[in-house]
């Protein structure tokens, strides 16, 4: 062995880091089949980068480029392989590996380099690979079991164009800094021996790692914040229109009952047979305002008598059934909300399709074993797609719909219950479920 | 599939034709057997009631007996008949889970909703007599329907059948059966127990209530499990 080939870990060992780095990565976004599937994509993968490495000799020659993009473009097709996540994810998280298989790489080098300066270590460039990809085996399982831990800070992170610029010129800056000793051998920051060169690499590489993880912890929690701010939001907008249906409704009640007492009054002045039956006919048209819905929740009724409103405007048939008392126990915020998102989004699916058949909403409560559970049904136009469990939003942008969907999940998590969505023989049911309160 | 027997309780003459119609409409399309019997009066079919029936349409509103004092004293005889109220009055509170009714038609309706309700009632009639796995254990084979199936309890290549009718030993793969009832509503809700969501009466203190037994839910499961009972209620 040269001492030129010794100022970095060998191709293969890089090779190999890439795409075990994007294994380990991998683990912390929504998985894409079983745990045994994508160990096996992520080795079998591994495996080909390693070979391909092996042929084309991956170091500092004409092939240099070509087999760093290679085995980058593995890294990013275990990633996409094994993760359910958007293309700009894929690309994210294939940087990162870039980088942490870089750190790996120069780190079990190093160990390896000290150990030869102390002889403690024979010069076989056989056992020096070997040894050198195991240890690196050994950072980057660290580096997954951390990684798993994060899955639930993924489910629902993005990044977008602006973060794969930045990410991607900070890339580019820790490489070109951890490198910088193979070309110019001469600056104020090359190293002279391999112990120093690789040392420098590793350093630029650990801090170009931790800068990395900040930006995407920051850009998670931030992602996050918003997120809940947007289910707030949502939940304020039904409450508040819960309140207005609520005061405007009371109005009606009153003037209500004042006209029934005036109808009233006037019939005992009226005489004539025609004044008689005048009044009688007011009194019939003004009695379907006296209160459309009583399900025995106040909070139930004042949406549903809203809803059933603007669903007759639109032509749909909106019935409910069950005990309305069941969703006593909820605080009236919650209830609003809930109802709100689930027949906001029933009546905007039902108002797309056409014929009185498919224009129908069904509202039910009822109780069952220990829970109590709220199920809205409907009839479903065309395809309806799932992710995690929850309707894909049809409204496009995906990053700022759907909310509604799992801000009800979390209203029945909080309640000792979840949500489930079914499409089933043509029609959509979304159910909540609550632990029923102890009598 | 043997003949569907359905009682049908309701005063209004115009309802009973229209239901009556649906009906043999859903028969021939489906291709089913039904046998259909009217009561004019929630009095008619309780007064010396014989469980005989699968299905039972009870109108809410009636002249001398009213359809829910009707389910009450049919439930008192016959703990498992399905029974579906037909209602005029949408948006009124009905106390249907004191008698365990499967559903609620709003009248007038559609072919359509009531073709769905229907198919639905019958789903669950089937499910009961469905699909059965064979339990081979020492004793010998034991063919039991997955609705008496309670909960599977694996160790070592030994596994334990809980059903309605005894525990059962037998040998196996708990993975292998995740994978076969799956369909049937069953979860695996730790690495050692499959439960049957349908028979799961509570959730408490991590635990799934069946037949008052408290079964473990793995941390890790706990959410998909809720998801996937309130996909059943």
């Amino acid at each position: 062995m040269t001492p030129e080939m010794m100022i970095a870990a060998p191709g293969t060992v890089y090779a190999a880091n890439f795409a075990l780095a994007a294994l380990a990565l991998g683990l912390s976004n929504p998985p894409r089949g079983t745990l045994l599937r994508r160990l096996l994509i992520g080795f079998g993968l591994t495996a080909l980068n390693i070979l391909f490495a092996h042929v084309t000799d991956f170091d500092i020659n004409a092939l240099y480029f070509p087999t760093l993009v290679f085995a980058l473009g593995i890294a990013g097709l275990i990633l996409h392989l094994i993760c359910d996540m958007p293309a700009e994810n894929t690309v994210y998280f294939t940087l990162h590996a870039f980088i942490a298989g870089e750190f790996s790489s120069a780190f079990s080098w190093q160990i390896c380099l000290f150990l030869l300066r102390r002889g403690l270590l024979a010069a076989s460039p056989f056992r020096l690979n070997l040894l050198c990809l195991l240890l690196s085996a050994l950072v980057l399982a660290g580096l997954g079991f951390y990684c798993s831990r994060l899955s639930e800070e993924h489910a629902h992170f993005r990044a977008d164009r602006k973060t794969l610029v930045s990410t991607g010129l900070t890339v580019l800056g820790i490489f070109l800094f951890s490198n910088i000793s193979d070309v110019f051998t001469n600056t104020p920051f090359s190293g002279n021996s391999a112990f120093e060169i690789n040392l420098i690499r590793m350093l630029a590489d650990a801090g170009g790692l931790i800068l990395l993880e900040a930006a995407r912890s920051h850009r998670a929690e931030v992602q996050r914040a918003a997120q809940l701010q947007i289910m707030d939001n949502l939940l304020q907008s039904q409450y508040s229109s819960f309140k207005t249906s609520e005061r405007s409704m009371a109005l009606i009640h009153q003037k209500y009952h004042d006209l029934k007492h005036q109808i009233a009054y006037l019939r005992e002045d009226a005489h004539s047979p025609d004044g008689l039956a005048g009044l009688d006919r007011l009194e019939r048209e003004i009695r379907s305002f006296e209160a459309i819905s009583s399900t025995g929740n106040h909070v139930l009724d004042t949406i549903l008598t809203d809803k059933t409103l603007q669903c007759q405007q639109l032509e749909i048939s909106l019935t409910f059934t069950g005990d309305g008392r069941l969703l006593d126990f909820l605080p009236p915020m919650d209830l609003a909300a809930l109802l709100g998102n689930l027949l906001d989004n029933a009546i905007e699916h039902v108002s797309g399709l056409s014929g009185p058949a498919q224009r129908w909403i069904e509202l039910s409560v009822r109780k069952n074993a220990g829970f109590i559970v709220l199920e809205v049904t409907n009839p479903a136009g065309g395809d309806i797609q799932f992710e995690n469990g929850l309707p894909k939003s049809t409204k496009g942008d995906d990053r700022y719909h759907g909310f509604g969907t799992m801000s009800v999940r979390e209203t029945g998590e909080r309640y000792g219950g979840s949500a489930g969505f079914t499409l089933k023989n043509g029609c959509f049911t979304a159910k909540v479920s609550f632990a029923a309160p102890s009598a | 599939m043997p003949v569907i027997r359905i009682a049908l309780v309701e005063d209004d003459i115009s309802h009973v034709q229209k239901i009556k119609e649906y009906l043999d409409r859903f028969r021939t399309e489906r291709g089913l057997a039904f046998s259909v019997r009217v009561f004019n009066d929630g009095e008619d079919i309780t007064e010396n009631y014989a469980p005989d029936y699968d299905i039972i349409f009870l109108d809410i509103q009636m002249r001398f007996m009213d359809g829910m004092s009707a389910a009450r004293l049919i439930r008192k005889n016959d703990p498992s008949v399905t029974l579906i109220f037909l209602t005029s009055m949408s948006g009124y509170a009905i106390q249907g889970y004191e008698v365990d009714a499967l559903d609620y038609i709003v009248k007038p309706v559609s072919y359509e909703l009531f073709a769905r309700k229907l198919e639905r009632a019958i789903d669950r009639l089937r499910s009961d007599s469905w699909y059965s796995v064979l339990i081979s254990s020492r004793e010998g084979t034991v063919k039991m329907p997955v609705s008496r199936i309670l909960y599977i309890e694996a160790s070592s290549h030994q596994m334990t059948y809980h059903t309605k009718n005894g525990s059962f030993a037998a040998r196996g793969r708990l993975d292998d059966l995740e994978k076969e009832l799956a369909p049937y509503g069953f979860f695996r809700i730790n690495r050692g127990t499959l439960v049957s969501l349908t028979h799961v009466s509570a959730v408490r203190d991590g635990c799934c209530v069946i037949e008052n037994e408290m079964l473990p839910i793995s941390q890790k499961k706990k959410s998909a499990f809720m998801e996937e009972l309130t996909k059943l209620l």
